[in-house]
């Protein structure tokens, strides 16, 4: 027997240690603390970097006023700075409590606003597109004078601006300065919260006075495709609904939804009327005719304040709803002809009730002529001017002019809206970088750029929607770095006026749009005076806020103790300060309707012999019709916030990009599949989409979101391909509700 | 749940916060998710989370009466950690007691430095209100600094939950002691999710409080929790006059929620 360790007995020992060792905690310990250090910021491989929350040692609370759409919410920002650093950022965003438009709500995008300032998409430099999605840095000196050498040289063609805002000071300051060119326009977007002032100057003859819907007092709404419950009007407005509709009694708000597409507010509205696509006037019509054969309006009243409801010798509004019997409307409609009555009668007996027709930010604003017919429902409902229905609203003094106009406001450009321009007749276009809340498909802006050569420039601070198209993208301050005002909400009865104070200063980079209207003004030799000095926002606001205060009646609402005042009992500076720290003027109350005369046919503004409403619907055997739909802020770069992902991605609580939902039927009959890819055409294009069957949708429909395509910060390049609305149909009159498409699978 | 000036002793005094959501007011606007996302610190899902695998803490499902065109009705659910109160499935799997419910104020609570990531309790939830990290926190360059500060980020390979935004109470806590008060006023403490619904669908409060609204709506006819037959006694309360909403309850509406679909 041999004395020496053999090689078994080497191996014995080195395999039993081994096993040893693994059951002592030693080897796990290594591993969890490699696993540890593969999460912590100094592993060489991993993306994780360190992140650093701000101190809650030092909260302030500062307010303001949201610029995010027209809306005017009061916002309370929450904000932290670092000890010894100084630096102050945003911690956090909630609704001013007690605000008179917003009440303390905000919507999903006002809460994830606190992010925008760092939104992927932000720009951080002038910038030169020079291709698709690629651009180059520019100083802004030289984008200044390359855009005004374009400005120099499209003399045969027009200088236009596009305020998606309008009323602010700035939105004076660009008129101000497109009045001052020989061949300027000045172009505001289609409303979808408020009644057109163009539409009812036509049809009362009330001019420029705006009006709004007084759905305090309403106790029926019939909405023709405007998003009620799904981001309409201002935030008190819709808690003011939501709140009417769940109270019994007489004061309980019935809503009914006239719509094709099985949107989010026909999902929860008290009865939804799926009409066929494109027939929403053609209903409207129906319940008229309904209303005067039943005589279930005042029909003396109606021809004493009208020369154009029964007239015997040309066209009237009772020879065109005579075409429109209960039976035919049906046919067209796809509605059965006992269930219009029904409504009719209930609307009529149920009042005050109110036609409302914004129309869905995805798929625009209805056609004048659509509009008229709602318009005229209205009237013989009886709601112009009376409580719960249509009531005009003041106005706010310009920094410019007073309220009654003088020498001055000659000189400023009159409002136009993209229809009224001529195809291809602007030479330079400037996009201002506030959202109006509704998509502006690029086509119908793009239809108006001269074919000869064009120059855009865009002042929005971020690279998304029609940004996107623009040759100079100069950005301005982002969201709570800019100075602006915020005036009536579109949807209002009372007139509003709010400023937006700064919370942060803005970058270095940041183009202030008076500033640049200014340097342009000066390269272009503008004459300078005070008459076209467009400089200084703060001395804009403040001689506007002066005439507010000259005006001496209305409340202030001052945002810190959550308290109204009069503000005759307040000096100026009281005033400004209240409103520089997050306050709001209110009107006493809706201003004084002016002796009306009824024109329901659109006065002389449009032939009255031709009032054509649509209502054939689908076209083709084989084809089926594109809806497009959206919420507010379809294409900014608010929606495409990262954050966002919860409701898009995260959850499918919203339908993302390019996504549609069809009928399973529909979908079957087509070849898709529930999930699956699929191609739609149109006359203008192809778009990739992910189908959805939804056994709610109207079989033959197309129900598409508009969504930017942005989903997620690793994907914030610019478009990257054609989006639903890029394939919508654009009629002449720039809009873009009704679509024929094909879908196959992809 | 703000009026009134009845102040609430802390001190020895047991609470059992609680929800009502009214779902009839419920327009499926997202306020509560993003707000809740946003309090929270939960950072935007990547290119590739789906809707099994984003961080939700609040998530809004839609449900409806399985009808087809053109009688179909929709309702939007809005669905956090439902705080059971009797023997929570959530704190009886986990083994790392990375779960516990506070006596004081009845409130489910997540230690996410606790949880090894097993996903048991994800398993046992029966609401499917228990998110698991699958990505480190990541936000796009500079959104961190708008971070809220009163609460710590959650790493990779955790479970987390809605806690009710408890470092809200405790923020409500100490501002009462700075006040010299030993109690928090009724409304002084409320989630994040609540405080940013526009139509005032939620409603929270102290469940043991008979003079509350929340205790007033939770009581009423059509009040109905989810899933109620398995005894977990859930603190979030909902409400409808709809008897096909109220009995979307009493089905399997956990799954039938997930997947956004219809109920029939």
């Amino acid at each position: 027997m041999a004395n020496g360790i053999s090689r078994r007995d080497w191996m014995k020992l080195v395999g039993g240690s081994a096993i040893g060792f693994m059951l002592t905690p030693i080897p796990w310990k290594i591993l969890d603390e490699s696993a540890k250090w593969t999460q912590s910021p100094s592993f060489p491989y991993g993306r994780q970097r360190e992140i650093q929350i701000h101190s809650n040692e030092r909260i302030s609370f500062s307010h303001t006023t949201c610029t995010l759409c027209p809306m005017a919410c009061g916002v309370r920002v929450r904000c932290a700075s670092e000890r010894g650093r100084g630096s102050l950022e945003a911690v956090g965003i909630t609704g001013t409590k007690g605000h008179p438009i917003s009440d303390g709500s905000l919507c999903a995008l006002g809460v994830a606003a606190i992010f925008l300032r760092y939104h992927p998409s932000r720009l951080h430099r002038p910038v030169k597109i020079i291709g698709h999605g690629k651009f180059v840095p520019v100083s802004l000196d030289e984008a200044i004078s390359d855009i005004a050498r374009a400005i120099s040289r499209s003399s045969c063609e027009s200088v236009a601006v596009l305020d998606n805002q309008p009323d602010r000071a700035i939105s004076h300051i660009y008129r101000k300065f497109v009045g001052e060119l020989k061949n300027g326009f000045y172009i505001n977007p289609p409303t979808c919260d408020g009644v057109p002032t163009r539409l009812t100057d036509q049809t009362l003859h009330t001019g420029d006075l705006a009006f709004g819907y007084d759905v305090n007092d309403a106790r029926m709404i019939v909405s023709f495709g405007t998003p009620i419950l799904d981001g309409w009007g201002t935030q008190r407005q819709f808690a003011s609904i939501s709140e009417a509709r769940r109270c019994g009694g007489d004061k309980k708000l019935k809503l009914i939804q006239v719509e094709t597409a099985h949107s989010r507010t026909a999902q929860i509205a008290d009865e939804w009327i799926p009409v066929r696509p494109g027939t929403e006037s053609a209903f409207a019509l129906g319940m008229a005719n309904v209303m005067v054969r039943e005589r279930l309006c005042n029909i003396d009243r109606l021809r004493m304040y009208s020369a154009d409801f029964d007239n015997a010798a040309g066209d009237s509004f009772m020879k065109l709803i005579e075409k429109y019997p209960p039976a035919y409307v049906s046919e067209k409609t796809g509605i059965p002809a006992d269930k219009l009555v029904e409504v009719t009668r209930e609307v009529a007996r149920r009042k005050p009730a109110i036609v409302m027709f914004g129309g869905n930010p995805g798929s625009g604003p209805f056609r004048l002529d659509e509009q008229l017919a709602f318009m005229g429902l209205n009237i013989l409902l009886g709601s112009i001017g009376t409580k719960g229905g249509l009531k005009p609203r003041g106005k706010l003094p310009s920094p410019y002019y007073g309220l009654h106009g003088s020498d001055d406001s000659n000189h400023l450009a009159s409002m136009k809206q993209l229809s009224d321009i001529p195809d291809g007749s602007i030479g330079v276009l400037i996009m201002d970088g506030a959202d109006s809340g509704c998509a502006i498909p690029w086509e119908t802006v793009e239809r108006k750029l001269s074919p000869a050569g064009h120059t855009i420039v865009s002042l929005a601070p971020y690279l998304a929607g029609n940004a996107v198209h623009a040759d100079y993208i100069l950005p301005s301050p982002a969201y709570l770095e800019t100075a602006d005002d915020v005036p009536t909400p579109s949807s209002a009865t009372v007139a509003s006026y709010s400023v937006v104070s700064p919370i942060f200063s803005a970058p270095k980079f940041s183009v202030r749009p008076n500033g640049f209207i200014n340097s342009l003004a000066e390269a272009l030799n503008i004459r300078r005076s005070s008459r076209s000095d467009f400089s200084g926002m703060e001395y804009i606001l403040k001689k506007r806020v002066e005439k507010l205060h000259s005006m001496a009646k209305g409340n202030v609402f001052n945002a810190e103790t959550g308290r109204s005042e009069r503000l005759s009992g307040l000096s100026l500076p009281q005033f400004l300060e209240r409103l520089k720290k997050g306050g709001c003027w209110i009107d006493d109350g809706p201003a004084e309707l002016p002796p009306i005369r009824y024109s329901f046919l659109g006065g002389t503004h449009l032939p009255r012999n031709n009032v054509p409403v649509q209502g054939e619907g689908n076209n083709g055997p084989r084809e089926l019709v594109l809806l497009p739909l959206g919420t507010r802020g379809v294409l900014t770069a608010a929606q495409s916030n990262p954050i966002m992902s919860k409701l898009y991605q995260e959850s499918g609580l919203r339908m993302s990009a390019n996504t549609v939902s069809v009928n399973p039927s529909t979908g079957r009959a087509a070849g898709l599949k529930d999930g699956g890819k699929a191609r739609v055409r149109t006359e203008n294009g192809t778009a990739y989409v992910m189908v959805r069957f939804d056994k709610s949708v109207m079989p033959g429909i197309i129900q598409a979101s508009v969504v930017p395509l942005t989903k997620s910060p690793d994907r914030a390049e610019p478009k990257i391909e054609d989006s639903v609305i890029d394939i919508c149909k654009i009629d002449s009159d720039s809009t873009w509700r009704i679509t024929n498409a094909m879908i196959e699978p992809a | 749940m703000t009026n009134g000036n009845q102040v609430k002793s802390l001190t020895g005094k047991k609470h059992n916060f609680g929800m009502v959501i009214d779902v009839d007011r419920c327009t499926g606007c997202g306020a509560c998710m993003i707000a809740c996302a946003v309090e929270n610190n939960v950072p935007p899902g990547p290119v590739d989370a789906t809707d099994r695998t984003g961080i939700t803490l609040m998530r809004v499902y839609k449900a409806d009466n399985g009808m087809d065109f053109p009688d179909n009705e929709s309702v939007f659910f809005p669905v956090s950690c439902q705080q059971c109160e009797h023997h929570p499935p959530c704190v009886s799997v986990c083994p790392q007691n990375a779960v516990e419910v506070d006596p004081a104020t009845g409130i489910v609570g997540q230690i996410p430095v606790r949880c090894l990531g097993c996903r048991y309790c994800m398993a046992a939830c029966p609401y499917h209100a228990r998110y698991f990290n699958w990505w480190d926190p990541v936000w796009p360059e500079g959104m961190e600094r708008s971070l809220n500060p009163d609460v710590s980020l959650r790493m990779r390979g955790v479970v987390e939950k809605c806690n009710f935004c408890f470092h809200r109470l405790q923020a409500a806590r100490e501002k009462a002691a700075a006040e010299g008060r030993d109690e928090i006023k009724e409304g002084e403490y409320i989630p994040a999710c609540v405080e940013s619904c526009p139509t005032s669908a939620m409603t929270f409060g102290d469940l043991l409080d008979e003079g509350s609204e929340v205790y007033r709506l939770a009581q009423s006819n059509g009040s109905f929790r989810i899933l109620e037959r398995l005894g977990t006694g859930p603190k979030i309360y909902y409400f409808s006059e709809r008897e096909w909403v109220r009995n979307i309850a009493e089905k399997d509406p956990a799954s039938a929620l997930k997947r956004g679909a219809t109920t029939d």
